[in-house]
């Protein structure tokens, strides 16, 4: 049986055109949505409110004092909204680590101390929980005493006492809750292994971790082995949240824990929302902090970033109060710039400095690290995240969120690159062949080869290598590891330089494994320094001694290449007033916003 | 998967009428070529004149073989244009935002199809260079995982009872097994087995572990087909009298039921392709695709999707090609199984 | 038939086995630990190895997996001293990362996924189906390769660049239609179903063609036997031949195949998911291997594993049912 030809062939060029006729509707489409023109004059990610961090703990009786200094135009009600993709991990205080977790914290509890910001770059550290920043009892840094205040309660009115504080703290050495922040469990153990001995008041354990003592119902104190001038910083941390024995429901804590701050949790279903009431038992004459303006906070964690970033540049009337906590992805940076959205961004550097860490086990000539410092073209590693809304370049090693950040310039050079200067400073030495590691997602990725592209314009032979980023930091972490660059990310714990520097650059400790000192910077004079400064009396003196310290190492020893300041961009909707950048925490916090009305 | 991977196609396999139509001989030897002598032709070269007067077939044949000579010579376009698929423009992109500077991306004589943003890589070259690598990708795999699939499959037809119900088992498995999850694990695995730390590992590794991944796969849709196939012909008298006049097993396997069978086959393979360049590019949403900086079509098409409303030829370029690529491989494979088979889908 | 099905379910049981088991392994193949995932900032190697204490991992794999087994099938207890936990079968775990029930999070995800599947599917048997028969009816008229055509289009578009320009086109140019989201059917049906729209047209409109070319294959074919010309001759309506004979003939294959696709696609939709922003089984997967999240994984892949596996075994059983000329066995 023969086909009839002309039907066939008819037939199948239909499927043809049709599917030109597809390309090009498609291409029609693109055209319509792609037609106007990209100019270079777009916004600014930086400098919006580059204030210098003044970072000082203030035991200013005024600013100790509850009420919270009114807010210009705040009035109450109304319902924030917070969008936040991909929600939290863990809202248990001993778990808690992650800026948004903290952020959170801020309004379901109350810790020891508690930072006190107007938006105009001014943090301070005051007492949340306690009357003031601690007393150095034997002005030795190694006695710290607590007094709590009166008349702070819990969302069911009982009252918060010391000895819930030491509970809270006592909770956190067991391994079942070790996600959270360790410093003050390493103090009072005097070990990095702050749960070698004692394991928390579980199966059999104390109340009371050593070095922990409740004088009475309103007073504690903890007494270290060593000086740890920075106990105040550390106490604003979550670790010393109180939590009633009787409420601790273990590693249920985590989803509905128990409140000693404005609000409490209304409900929480995880991947969906998180909705705050209000503690009808919250004292706002106990706290410094806080307005507790809103009646209501709702967290949305179903959205993606990208949608995030759309609903808030739309500001539709359900969005008009909402604020987001994940920044607006470069690709929709370009609409933001109209001046009525551009007034609605929250930008400014966050306490992540990330840098080009040079291993110095294996790049020991200070020349070659210098050379490397020339040859990295910063801009375009932050263009590959994005641009100016992702990052400022860098070129000191502690953040301009940092107390006492002073700015200089080691090895200056334009920020694409200097490849003069490098060849000048190798000399006739021949440049070492280089592998660079990367963590394996598509950000690290592109600016992996960003960085690859400017050594090599510069002379170097450069090959890349992807770690899995579930294993990143742990290879870095390894002292003997084969890679001569990586791109790694610090950011301070608290606002000063202590919890940069000696993490990072204090070559006494580096071990086999687990190194946060990746770059593997071992001088003995830096490791003196860091002591001695450990030591000054004053927080001021430290702060300045701290920057000085930043330079120098810069200058002398260039060990490691500051690639960028990470910023934070986002967007609030038009009815969301007094929200401004944290400097602690890298987002808006809630503590003194309100909803116009 | 039916995300990624092949469906069985619109004929059920093992259909009778299939392999009926592929054993049938033409029974007007000579007629397609008009009232001239009568010469035999076999149904292959029947079938390719059938082909050659498809314009469909002509116009997506022509498609491909395009696109295959644009990938092919992607090191003869360099040359000629003076720009590598990895040098960064980064100039020519704003420094918020690092979006190409321009209309529709950066188009320019210079750049006829823009820039990518965030690295300012210049999107024609990377088109060509990924052309290269997704075509390479998806004709290795099919070709291997056919291979694969006619010989477990002739092997689970012919053979019956426990053999058969073995490979029956290890294809439900195979079917079953989330395809992406495996790549996504095994892939770093096998590949920290065999380089060093500081060894970078070449583009080419991950595309062969790529093509390994979708062989393992893939193969069990063809041997699903091979095995109908067989199981319908295998009691036909051909076979049967092959058997009785003492011909081994090995001989029935590959002179008598493979020459038939080759029909599906074919038409089989030339759909899989598609649906390899289709699951290349998905495999580069979970992060486990072609590594940077090799160029891959997959890849720009992930990294272009929250630009869409930004920058919408980033997204475009990519999207549009492996559309077309795919459209005129369907287009070719219908033709081919018209051709084959005039009976099947009329 | 009760012999099949009873085989069919115990070689189903052995498939999942051998599934758990290669998950399993695969698992600890990888070099890096769940515990190296999460500690952050402090990561010594006492820390590393009190973690894995915690999540179990420190144990020896065949142990392990004997205790998941046990766990499925009579549940355990997980943890120690203080903070032992009852987990009743089926047991499937506490999430490393959050410790999470992982039933809850199947409870959560898999609706997410079932939904966009079922409607999908919906969407792409209606519009394949009636545009099949409609050509087959219209043969060789321009409807019908006009139809053939749109439908072969739309197999050869791909998930992630047509889902991209119609979210381009109805969502973020124009607003028509709000931007995907889940929101459970027993909460409010109409946002449901408006929150899936444009992934079900997507995935409806790609998947359509296969369907499309059946039923019009077998429309065709049954149109031209000779009970269909008999009934005709009778005097019965268009209509009626069409649809009592022709339609439910062709239905048979189309069902069958339709239930192996759902099965396929219930056991992966990661791109549609991420492109569409939902949180279903597919992502929650793949960022639990990101994780090194062992529960949540073996979990998943369980679960899409088992969603094929019986697709497979009721569209077999389906076809003996409907098409007696089929033996089982």
């Amino acid at each position: 049986m023969t086909i009839p030809k002309k039907e066939t062939r008819k037939g199948t060029t239909v499927r043809l055109k049709i599917g030109a006729l597809t390309a090009g509707a498609l291409s029609v489409a693109l055209v319509a949505s792609g037609c106007s023109k990209t100019t270079e004059d777009g916004g600014s990610g930086d400098d919006k409110k580059a204030a210098v961090q003044s970072g000082l703990i203030s035991y200013d009786a005024a600013e100790n004092k509850g009420p919270a200094p009114a807010v210009e135009g705040g009035v109450k009600g109304g319902n924030v909204g917070i969008l936040l993709p991909d929600g939290f991990e863990h809202l248990d205080p001993a778990r808690a680590y992650v800026n948004v977790a903290s952020l959170t914290g801020q309004l379901l509890f109350r810790s020891l101390n508690g930072y006190r910001e107007d938006g105009k770059g001014n943090l301070k550290v005051v007492g949340d929980l306690a009357e003031n920043p601690g007393t150095d009892v034997n002005k030795d840094c190694k006695v710290w005493e607590f007094k709590i205040r009166q008349g702070v309660k819990y969302e069911d009115g009982s009252p918060v006492t010391a000895a819930d504080v030491a509970y809270g703290v006592a909770r956190s050495f067991s391994k079942n809750l070790s996600e959270g922040p360790h410093y003050i469990q390493q103090w009072l153990a005097d070990s990095k292994e702050y749960n070698a001995t004692y394991k928390g008041p579980y199966d059999g354990g104390a109340d009371l971790p050593p070095g922990v003592t409740v004088p009475d119902a309103q007073t504690i104190r903890f007494t270290f082995a060593k000086p740890q001038c920075d106990m105040p910083y550390a106490a604003t941390m979550s670790t010393t949240v109180p939590v009633p024995k009787a409420k601790d429901t273990k590693t249920e804590y985590d989803r509905k824990p128990f409140s000693s701050g404005p609000y409490k949790i209304k409900s929480y279903a995880i991947g969906q929302s998180l909705v705050l009431e209000r503690n009808p038992n919250w004292d706002g004459n106990t706290d410094p902090l806080r307005t507790a303006l809103p009646d209501t906070f709702t967290w949305n964690f179903t959205l993606q970033a990208d949608q995030v970033a759309e609903r808030l540049v739309a500001d539709a009337d359900a969005d008009k109060s909402s604020l987001s906590w994940v920044p607006v992805p470069a690709a929709q940076l370009a609409k933001t710039t109209t001046p009525e959205v551009k007034a609605r961004v929250i930008s400014g550097p966050t306490q992540y400095v990330w840098y080009m860490t040079i291993n110095n086990n294996r790049i020991k000539d200070v020349n070659v690290r210098r050379a490397l410092n020339y040859a990295l073209d910063k801009d375009a590693l932050l263009k590959a995240i994005g641009g100016s809304a992702a990052g400022t370049p860098a070129t000191t090693l502690l953040s301009p969120t940092v107390g006492g950040f002073e700015k200089y310039d080691a090895l200056p050079a334009p920020v694409t690159g200097d490849p003069a200067k490098v060849k000048e400073l190798l000399g006739s030495t021949p440049p070492p062949p280089l592998v660079l590691a990367y963590a394996n997602s598509p950000r690290r990725a592109a600016q992996a080869e960003a960085a690859r592209k400017s050594f090599e314009a510069a002379g170097f032979k450069v090959t890349t290598k992807a770690i899995d980023p579930t294993n990143y930091y742990t290879e870095i972490g390894r002292k003997d590891n084969p890679y001569d660059l990586y791109l790694t990310g610090w950011g301070s714990d608290w606002p000063t330089g202590g919890t940069v520097i000696p993490p990072l650059f204090d070559g006494r400790e580096i071990a086999e494994t687990g190194n946060q000192n990746s770059a593997y910077f071992n001088e003995p004079s830096v490791g003196a320094e860091i002591d001695r400064i450990g030591g000054l009396p004053s927080e001021a003196e430290r702060a300045k001694a701290w920057a000085a310290l930043d330079k120098k190492i810069m200058t002398d020893f260039a060990p490691t290449i500051p690639a960028y300041y990470d910023a934070s961009y986002t967007l609030i909707g038009s009815k969301v007033g007094n929200a401004f950048q944290s400097d602690a925490f890298g987002y808006p916090g809630l503590t003194n916003i309100y909803v116009k009305q | 998967m039916s995300n990624t991977t092949v469906g069985s196609g619109p004929s059920k396999p093992g259909n009778s009428e299939t392999a009926a139509a592929v054993l049938r001989v033409d029974p007007h030897p000579g007629e397609p070529g008009g009232a001239k002598a009568f010469v035999g032709r076999s149904p292959g070269q029947l079938a390719w004149i059938r082909l050659k007067r498809d314009r469909t077939a002509l116009v997506s044949a022509i498609i491909l073989i395009v696109a295959m000579v644009v990938g092919l010579s992607s090191p003869l376009i360099e040359r000629i244009t003076g720009i590598s698929p990895t040098d960064q423009f980064t100039d020519k992109l704003t420094s918020f935002g690092a979006l190409p500077v321009g209309y529709l991306g950066g188009i320019s004589a210079e750049h006829p199809l823009g820039l990518e943003p965030g690295l300012g890589r210049d999107i024609l070259m990377q088109l060509v260079y990924g052309l290269r690598t997704s075509l390479f990708i998806a004709f290795a795999a099919a070709a291997i995982s056919t291979v694969i699939g006619v010989l477990v499959g002739v092997i689970a037809g012919y053979a019956r009872g426990w053999l058969d119900g073995v490979v029956n088992w290890v294809i439900d498995l195979a079917l079953a097994f989330p395809f992406l999850i495996f790549a996504l694990a095994a892939i770093p695995v096998v590949e920290n087995r065999f380089f060093g730390a500081r060894d970078e590992i070449p583009a080419s590794f991950r595309v062969g572990m790529i093509i390994a991944t979708f062989a393992i796969f893939n193969w069990t849709n063809t041997a699903r087909l091979v095995r109908g196939q067989v199981i319908s012909l295998r009691e036909r008298e051909f076979v049967e009298a092959a058997r009785a006049s003492g011909a081994s097993t090995w001989h029935i396997l590959l002179r008598q039921l493979l020459p038939n069978i080759w029909a599906p086959i074919l038409v089989t393979v030339s759909l899989n392709v598609p649906a390899f360049i289709t699951a290349e590019a998905a495999l580069a949403f979970v992060g486990i695709g072609v590594t940077e900086p090799t160029p891959d079509l997959g890849r720009m098409i992930f990294n272009s999707i929250s630009y869409i409303s930004a920058d919408p030829m980033y997204t475009f370029v990519p999207g549009v090609t492996i559309f077309l690529l795919v459209l005129a491989f369907n287009l070719f494979g219908d033709s081919l199984r018209d051709a084959l088979d005039p009976k099947s889908s009329r | 038939m009760v012999r099949f099905v009873i085989r069919r379910l115990l070689l189903a049981v052995t498939t999942l086995f051998a599934i758990s088991v290669i998950t399993f392994l695969l698992f600890f193949a990888v070099p890096s630990s769940p515990a190296t995932v999460m500690c952050g900032k402090q990561c010594s190697p006492e820390q590393i190895a009190q973690t894995e204490h915690r999540l179990g991992i420190d144990k020896p794999i065949v142990e392990q997996y004997g205790t998941f087994v046990k766990g499925i099938f009579v549940g355990r207890v997980i943890g120690e001293g203080d903070f032992i936990r009852e987990c009743p079968a089926p047991c499937l775990g506490y999430s490393f990362r959050t410790d999470e029930p992982v039933t809850d999070i199947l409870g959560r995800t898999i609706p997410v996924t079932v939904s966009i599947v079922f409607g999908a599917a919906v969407m792409w048997l209606v519009i394949g189906v009636s545009l099949g028969m409609t050509s087959a009816l219209k043969r060789g008229t321009v409807f019908d390769r006009f139809a053939i055509g749109v439908s072969l289009v739309g197999a050869s578009l791909q998930v992630y660049f047509f889902g991209l320009v119609l979210l381009l086109v109805f969502v973020y140019s124009t607003g028509l239609l709000p931007t995907p989201s889940y929101t459970p059917f027993t909460e409010n049906p109409g946002k449901w179903a408006l929150g899936l729209l444009l992934p079900w047209i997507t995935l409806g409109f790609l998947n359509s063609a296969l369907y499309a070319r059946l039923s019009r294959a077998q429309m065709l074919e049954t149109l031209s036997e000779d009970y269909v010309r008999t009934a005709r001759a009778k005097g019965l309506t268009k209509r009626k031949v069409y649809i009592r004979h022709a339609l439910r003939a062709a239905i048979t294959p189309i069902i069958t195949i339709a239930g192996l696709d759902i099965g396929a696609s219930l056991g992966g939709t990661v791109i549609t998911e991420s492109i569409f922003g939902l949180q279903g089984l597919g992502r929650t997967a793949v960022k639990a291997v990101g994780d090194l999240n062992l529960p949540i994984v073996l979990a998943t892949v369980l679960v899409a594993a088992a969603f094929i596996v019986f697709a497979n075994i009721i569209v077999d059983m389906l076809y003996a049912v409907v098409d007696p000329r089929v033996r089982l066995g």
